[in-house]
């Protein structure tokens, strides 16, 4: 598992994201504060309108300071731990507290916010007279003695608190709600995140995950997504309850990496929200009752969810010396599927094993067959490979 | 399913709107939830599908507001029909029984041609009612609360009915746009089967949105998002209260001193455990429990009561505590005891655990519970050492003590 097991944290990939996000200047750009999910929404689902200006982590009680650091004291991608650059970025942002700077220098028109960071809860350190909070997931207590000793103190006290216990976070929101307001006005959309209480595994199956730190998590997120809409008079794209997480997600088995249904779901909706939709009422609460309606297709095995039964389907063309075993596997997924867009997609694997199987029966004439079924059911990779399968017939 | 079974058998009705309904059968769950939001129920409007497509008939004297029973409607039908003409009745208006001439049964989303059979219901609706139409969904739970207020999963939800109220759902949505007051899927209700009060408190709030008009979709769907969060939350308080009780307890243990002071402590443990929320929280309790009466600070152990309650706690599937057990039962060491020992450390053992292992081979070591073997002794030693640093110890006094 990726992640931090106590949390149900993810690795996020930056570079994934930038590139996925790249020809920036011609799209309409949201920042993001929160975690992967918000993220994913742009660099998983089915659609590529949007780019994505600054991404970090949402710290409540940075806004109620928002202290600049000078940068001769700003500590350095050395002298914090991680496992990716993404990490460690992620790190500085907080400890050299670059959080208003960087929102405000990012160009970006939008802003899509999800609270799941409020339930690492935090590290209070009191020093030069004052009180700071950094976020209580992934930064350790000598980094935060480093960061601070580099600011020319030495840290009083440090101890961890849940984000609840922190001491006057109703005004440190009212603060933030504030600078948000004032730096995006009405662009800020809340995406409300719920850790799954189900999962969809590597065969396909789904099965039920509760356990006692869902709750807490829950609890937290629903809280605070309740308190922040309510503040910000923003839109929100709430989560389904019965949401399932993909334990085929691209960053691995979490319960925030959720099943490629939900990513289109929440883009159809910021689509909807960024373009000013006709009856966008209407049309968000039908997006999300489709959505919902998804999600029980799927748990109950009337619907297979897509990410995760094309990654069962490439593991079928990775075998492409037992090919007429792996086509049938991926027929018999399609026909499974009641899913159009994952049946184009599985159209396409089935095309890709035809023309790649090394038994010496590769037929580029069924391959092309499959792959136009592909195309023609919106598969953008498929397009570029009938394309070239034509020019080698 | 939801109106509380407990509420007073004549509710109060005191606003002036009033509603039709369109249900499948008469004990309706979305009039009792107006009743109980205190609107009229006028009048029932029994749904079926014949070829015609059309519903049961309107009233003549309509009310201002259609709600229609997604619930209900979204169940089973039985096949009728005569003189070449299908048609599909609820089975909800034929409890118990199937009618005469009946083909058998079907779910509602297999009814045959059902998009064309809800294009025509929904036109006549929308003829009727205009706009005025609201849609209540009301699903099963699948949490439960019971009186203490711990809340479980029920579990093996049904999953036809959950799709299909949720296609039917949408069926309507889709062809009136009209309003919706739902349950959301992690809706908890009492054992009784009656939703948690916050359920009505939402349905009332929606229908007086939609009634007074005033931006009524966007808040109703909104307090929907909210409604949800709020189930989350009556868990979530469960967990930090669960959460609050073990570290209470860890703190007065580990501050106890050891003269006196014990008792006391293993009372409020004991107490809490019975009042925990959750099963884990319970299980995690009794489990201190039984480490105090096996650790007591006063020299008064206990181990016969300490297995007692390790063994509830086992029973939950706390973890550590099945290794707990076998220590204490070790130490008692009673014939009893060892029995029950081995038997728990070969089913713990069969699964992998290490400390199951090491049990076993101490109880060949030493001849408690199991015949004095030094090889066999020597065989699950060596196995448990693989992972496990204490039998690596034990594996190596034994073999050193033989040489």
């Amino acid at each position: 598992m990726s992640g931090n097991e106590r949390d149900g944290t993810v690795d996020e990939d930056y570079e994934f994201y930038n590139e996925k996000s790249q020809a920036k200047s011609k799209k309409v750009a949201f920042d993001i504060l929160g975690v992967c999910v918000s993220r994913d929404v742009f660099g998983l689902a089915n659609g590529n309108e949007y780019a994505v200006g600054k991404y970090t982590r949402l710290s409540i009680p940075y806004f109620s300071d928002m202290e600049e650091v000078d940068p001769e004291c700003w500590i350095t991608m050395d002298e914090v731990s991680g496992e990716r650059n993404f990490h460690k970025r992620l790190k500085l942002d907080c400890l050299n507290m670059r959080y208003a700077e960087d929102l405000n220098s990012s160009g970006s028109d939008w802003l899509l916010l999800d609270v799941r960071t409020l339930t690492f809860g935090y590290f209070e350190t009191k020093f030069g007279g004052k009180t700071h909070y950094y976020i209580g997931e992934k930064i350790t207590e000598d980094e935060i003695r480093t960061a601070t000793r580099k600011k020319g103190f030495e840290p009083e006290s440090i101890r961890f608190l849940d984000t609840d216990d922190v001491p006057g976070i109703d005004g440190m929101i009212d603060r933030f709600c504030e600078f948000i307001k004032g730096r995006y006005w009405s662009n800020i959309i809340i995406l409300e995140m719920k850790d799954a209480l189900w999962h969809v595994d590597k065969e396909g199956k789904t099965g039920f995950l509760h356990d006692f730190p869902v709750d807490r998590r829950r609890r937290i997120t629903g809280k605070y997504t309740e308190i922040l809409r309510k503040k910000l008079g923003c839109r929100c794209i709430p989560m389904p309850s019965d949401v399932i997480c993909d334990y085929l997600h691209l960053w691995g088995m979490s319960k925030g990496h959720f099943v490629q249904e939900y990513y289109d779901y929440a883009y159809r909706c910021v689509d909807a929200i960024v373009k000013g939709a006709d009856d966008l009422d209407l049309r968000l609460e039908t997006e999300f009752l489709e959505a919902c309606a998804a999600m029980d297709a799927i748990r109950s095995g009337r619907m297979l969810s897509r990410n995760n039964t094309v990654r069962r389907a490439e593991e079928f063309w990775a075998r492409t010396g037992d090919a007429d075993a792996s086509i049938s596997n991926a027929q018999l997924l399609m026909a499974e599927a009641n899913n159009p867009p994952l049946e184009a997609e599985l159209a396409g694997i089935i095309g890709r094993i035809w023309r790649d199987r090394t038994d010496g029966k590769a037929d580029a004439g069924k391959a092309a067959s499959w792959m136009r079924a592909a195309s023609d059911g919106g598969i953008a990779w498929a397009s570029e490979e009938l394309e070239e399968l034509g020019k080698n017939l | 399913m939801c109106p509380d079974p407990m509420a007073s058998a004549e509710p109060l009705l005191t606003k002036k709107t009033e509603f039709d309904v369109l249900c499948a059968s008469p004990g309706s769950g979305a009039a009792h939830i107006l009743e109980e939001c205190g609107y009229r129920a006028r009048n029932l409007v029994g749904i079926s599908f014949s070829d015609g497509g059309t519903a049961g008939g309107f009233p003549a004297e309509r009310s201002e507001w259609l709600a229609i029973d997604v619930g209900s409607i979204s169940g089973d039908y039985f096949i009728a029909g005569s003189r070449g003409r299908e048609a599909y009745v609820p089975c909800g208006r034929f409890p118990g029984k199937e009618p005469d001439g009946s083909a058998g049964r079907i779910g509602f989303q297999s009814i045959p041609s059902l998009d064309a059979r809800l294009d025509v219901i929904c036109e006549a609706i929308g003829r009727f009612y205009g706009k005025k139409t609201v849609a209540i969904d009301l699903r099963d739970p699948l949490w439960i609360m019971d009186g203490g207020g711990n809340v479980r999963y029920r579990g093996n939800p049904d999953e036809d009915r959950i799709e299909s109220a949720g296609r039917c759902l949408l069926g309507f949505m889709e062809r009136l746009g009209c309003f919706c007051v739902r349950t959301p899927s992690n809706i908890i209700a009492a054992e009784t089967g009656a939703y948690v009060p916050e359920f009505r408190a939402y349905a009332e709030s929606c229908l007086d949105a939609m009634v007074s008009g005033e931006n009524a979709r966007r808040r109703m769907f909104e307090m929907g998002i909210d409604l949800a969060a709020r189930m989350d939350t009556l868990r979530g308080e469960n967990y930090l209260q669960d959460q609050n009780a073990i570290r209470r307890s860890d703190r007065q243990w580990n501050a106890c001193n050891k003269k006196d002071g014990v008792d006391r402590i293993l009372e409020a443990v004991i107490a809490r455990s019975k009042n925990a929320k959750s099963a884990e929280a319970r299980g995690e309790l009794e489990r201190r429990a039984g480490i105090i009466w096996k650790d007591r600070k006063d020299g008064r152990a206990d181990y016969r009561r300490a297995a007692e309650w390790m063994r509830r706690s086992a029973e939950s599937d706390t973890p550590g505590a099945k290794s707990d057990l076998l220590d204490i039962l070790w130490r008692e060491g009673s014939d009893d005891s060892l029995l029950e020992m081995v038997a728990l450390a070969r089913e713990m053992s069969a699964k992998g655990s290490p400390k199951g292992m090491l049990v076993i081979g101490r109880a060949y070591r030493d001849g408690k519970g199991l015949p004095k073997s030094r090889e066999n002794a020597v065989r699950w030693l060596a196995e448990a050492s693989a992972t496990m640093r204490q039998a690596e110890i034990e594996l190596k006094a034994l073999l050193e003590a033989g040489k």
